[in-house]
Parts: structure tokens; C-alpha cells; sequence
């Protein structure tokens, strides 16, 4: 898949596959062709060269087809704001061919992720978490297969975020909806997305799951502070097994491994049969921040 | 907004969408348009005033003089019908697709599977809609009817 602006590569032979029923996202830096990708995909743009396959159909042959099979939520809430949310939500329904009866029945179903208060009251009068949650609701009227979600929480307040996630991962777990989602939260794509896609310029740096990812970039960090000898602490971790480097700050000592998780309690019985006082232990792990400035901070250096 | 997640659909009626047919979105696209038609004020009394205007001022300016060149011409039939279609042409629908797809409205209706085709025509069918409506207020041109 490639798109192309005059000379600008949005999006450079990227190539990926979602499996049914996964949640999928995108990472990526602003400019790194995110939206480009998902607006490729749910028909808006074309493919300049390439080919991509949405719910088993062809964006480029059987588009309409692509359309009936999946709900958007872009960027930017694509409402009118001289509609009321009920009217925006009805008038979705019949683009969907739906019955009179079967919208009035998801207006109700959809009812969580509305102010229903609000909802006879025209959205310009919205803030702009509700305006993205009426998006939202309005992506999902027809129960599509695919739901593409762009930056779903961008601008949204805690409390605005944490339904969004809760929806998403229930229309996940209970419907069995596939979600292809963009965000620029690192923190959201590790606790929503089975598997993520690192793009930056254009290409996909890099692909897995988040732990994976997580665990190609490297290490979980151990911390001892100790109240002894803080050299004699450091030779009793560092003949833990599974540790893989250790180094010492003043009374502290920090220990890089494989998985935090396993070697902990290994490197506290190291210490305490070398009969050393431990003040603090703690694991540190990686971040997906941490894959994510591995992977865009190493391209700008090579630019460089 | 409340903590109760989505329920799920039930059983037996799970929505499934399936195009609506050309007609299904011609009515649509057009019954949204005439519906924000009300909302539009501020565009449509300019595109009503304005013709009113031009209408008054020319009948008075020009009646007596088309008389001379024609005879038997009834200017004011001949000008109430230019009025209206540039009532209805100020009021067109092509301005709210403007609003639409600035404002983002109109790549909503690009996702879903109504018809390209639907998606101008219904705007073309409601100002045909306006045009039927305004219409009778200046048929049959009776040189009575205005001043």
C-alpha cells in the first residue's frame, strides 16, 4: 500500500494483516502517515499504488461494499453541527438502510456513550468530548464488522477517556468487533490493542505485541538501594541468573534483565542470604515509550 | 453519559446494515437538506430580500419603458420568475455542501455506502422541492398582484 501526495510519501509500502476480532493499533509520530493509512482504508483516499483488503472486500474495486461493512470515527468528529444528536444518529441509520424501529432501538442500545439529556439538542451546543463520543456512537449505529477508530482520544478529558477504552474493549470482548485504532498514546495502545504497528515515515518500523515490543527493546531495570556495602549487593544480583548487566550509583544498585518479573524474587533471596540490608527493591519495566524512542529517536540519528 | 457498558444486540435483531437503494438515499440526503433549511436564517432572508428588492426597483424603473419596446409585454411576469430563481438559487443547497465538506460532515457521508450519485442530487432535489413551493406564490402572474 503506498499513497502519495505530489512528491510527499504519506505512506510507503506498508504492509500489514489484521486478524478477525483484533484490536490494532497504529503508533506513530505526527506526520508519520496514521491517518493517511486508515483514510486509505475506510475509502476516503485512494491507493496510489498497492492494494488493500477490508472485511474480505477490495477498497479499490468493491469500495461500496468495504463501506456497509465498517464504522469510522475520525480525527476530527465529523458531525454538522446544525443537527441534533438524535437527528445525526437517525439520519446514520438510514444511510445504513436500517428500519425506523432498529434505530430507535441503537439510539438506545448506543445510550451509555450519550449525554442523553443532550441529545435533542443541536451539536454545535456540544462540548467537545461529547462531540466525539456522538461520532463514536454514530460510527457504530450499523454494528459494523470493522470499526476504524482515529485517535479516538485525542482531547478527551480522564473521564471522557476511560468510556471510550471501556467501550472499546467491550465491543471487542463481547462482540467480537474488529477495531483498527490510531492513537498517539503509548499508554492506550498497551492497554487496548493486541498487537501494535510502530509507523514512522511512511513505513512500519516495527510490529508485535506490545510485550514484545517491549521486550525488543530490552530491559526491564531492577533497583536495590541498600543500607550496607552497595558493591557487595552488586556482586550477590549480578550472579542472579537471567541478569544481564549490573552498575552502581551511590547506595544504589540497578540490575538490566529480560523480565523484571521473574528475577525479582531470585535477586532478594541473593540478598538476603549475603546477609545485606535492602532499603527499597523495585522493577522497573520497559515502556512502550521506551520502544517507541528506540525505534523514531534511531531514525532521526541515521538522517543525521 | 453513565458507567452501564453497550449491551449487546438482542438476540435475533442484530442490526446488519445493507444499502438502502438510490431512492432510499436520494430521500435522505434531501429530506436532511430541507430539514436544515429552517436552521440556515441567516442565509436565506439575505436570498429572499434581495430579489424582492431587485424586483421592486426594477419594476419601477423599467415598466414603463419595456412597454415601449414590446407591446403588449407584462414586465412583471416577465421579471417575478427571475425573481424567484434567484431566491432559490441564493438559497441553494450548494452552500451548505461548502459547510459540509469544511466541516468535515461530508467525509462522514463519503464512508457510509450512500450512492455518489445520491449524495448531489438529493441536494438538487430539495432545491427542486424550494422551487415548487416558492413557485406558487407568483402563478398566475395577475399585474395586480404586485405593486
Amino acid at each position: 500500500m503506498r499513497r502519495t501526495y505530489g512528491d510527499v510519501v504519506a505512506v510507503d509500502s506498508l504492509d500489514l494483516e489484521v486478524a478477525e476480532g483484533e484490536v490494532y493499533g497504529f503508533l506513530g509520530p505526527n506526520g508519520a502517515g496514521k491517518s493517511t493509512a486508515v483514510r486509505m482504508l475506510c475509502t476516503l483516499a485512494s491507493l496510489s499504488s498497492g492494494s488493500a483488503e477490508v472485511a474480505g472486500y477490495d477498497v479499490a474495486s468493491e469500495s461500496s461494499l468495504v463501506r456497509l461493512n465498517i464504522g469510522v470515527a475520525l480525527q476530527d468528529a465529523a458531525l454538522d453541527g446544525k443537527l441534533t444528536g438524535r437527528e445525526t444518529l437517525m439520519l446514520q441509520g438510514r444511510y445504513y438502510g436500517l428500519e425506523r424501529s432498529a434505530i430507535a432501538n441503537r439510539v438506545q442500545e448506543l445510550s451509555p456513550l450519550l449525554e442523553m439529556e443532550a441529545i435533542d439538542r443541536r451539536v454545535s451546543t456540544y462540548s467537545g468530548g461529547m462531540k466525539r463520543r456522538l461520532d463514536l456512537a454514530a460510527a457504530l449505529m450499523h454494528n459494523p464488522e470493522v470499526l476504524f477508530l482515529d485517535e479516538p482520544t485525542t482531547g478527551l478529558d480522564p473521564i471522557s477517556r476511560a468510556v471510550v477504552w471501556e467501550q472499546i474493549r467491550c465491543l471487542n470482548r463481547d462482540l467480537g468487533m474488529t477495531i483498527f485504532l490510531t492513537t498517539q498514546y503509548l499508554e492506550e495502545a498497551d492497554v487496548l490493542t493486541h498487537r501494535v504497528g510502530i509507523l514512522s515515515e511512511g513505513r512500519l518500523a516495527a510490529e508485535g505485541t506490545p510485550d514484545e515490543l517491549k521486550r525488543s527493546v530490552g530491559s526491564d531495570v531492577v533497583m536495590v538501594r541498600v543500607a550496607g556495602d552497595p558493591e557487595a549487593a552488586e556482586r550477590a544480583v549480578a550472579a542472579v541468573p537471567g541478569i544481564s548487566q549490573t552498575e552502581v550509583y551511590g547506595n544504589e544498585v540497578s540490575a538490566a534483565t529480560g523480565d523484571g518479573a521473574s528475577v525479582i524474587s531470585p535477586v532478594a533471596v541473593a540478598l538476603s542470604e549475603a546477609g545485606i540490608e535492602v532499603r527499597d527493591l523495585s522493577i522497573h519495566p520497559t515502556t512502550l515509550d521506551d520502544v517507541f524512542l528506540e525505534l523514531t529517536g534511531a531514525r532521526i540519528e541515521v538522517e543525521e | 453519559m453513565s458507567d452501564t457498558t453497550l449491551s449487546e444486540p438482542t438476540v435475533g435483531e442484530v442490526v446488519r446494515a445493507r444499502p438502502s437503494g438510490f431512492f432510499g438515499d436520494l430521500a435522505s440526503v434531501a429530506s436532511r437538506a430541507l430539514r436544515l433549511l429552517p436552521r440556515d436564517l441567516e442565509s436565506i432572508i439575505p436570498a429572499i430580500l434581495v430579489p424582492l428588492f431587485f424586483l421592486l426597483v426594477t419594476i419601477g424603473a423599467i415598466q414603463n419603458l419595456a412597454g415601449d419596446f414590446v407591446s403588449g409585454l407584462d414586465y412583471k411576469a416577465f421579471q417575478l420568475p427571475v425573481a424567484i430563481m434567484t431566491a432559490v438559487t441564493g438559497m441553494s443547497r450548494a452552500n451548505s455542501l461548502v459547510t459540509d465538506i469544511s466541516g468535515g460532515y461530508f467525509d462522514r457521508l463519503l464512508m457510509t455506502p450512500v450512492n455518489r450519485y445520491a449524495l448531489l442530487l438529493g441536494l438538487m432535489l430539495a432545491d427542486l422541492a424550494l422551487f415548487i413551493v416558492l413557485a406558487p406564490t407568483g402563478w398566475p402572474p395577475s399585474p395586480g398582484s404586485i405593486p
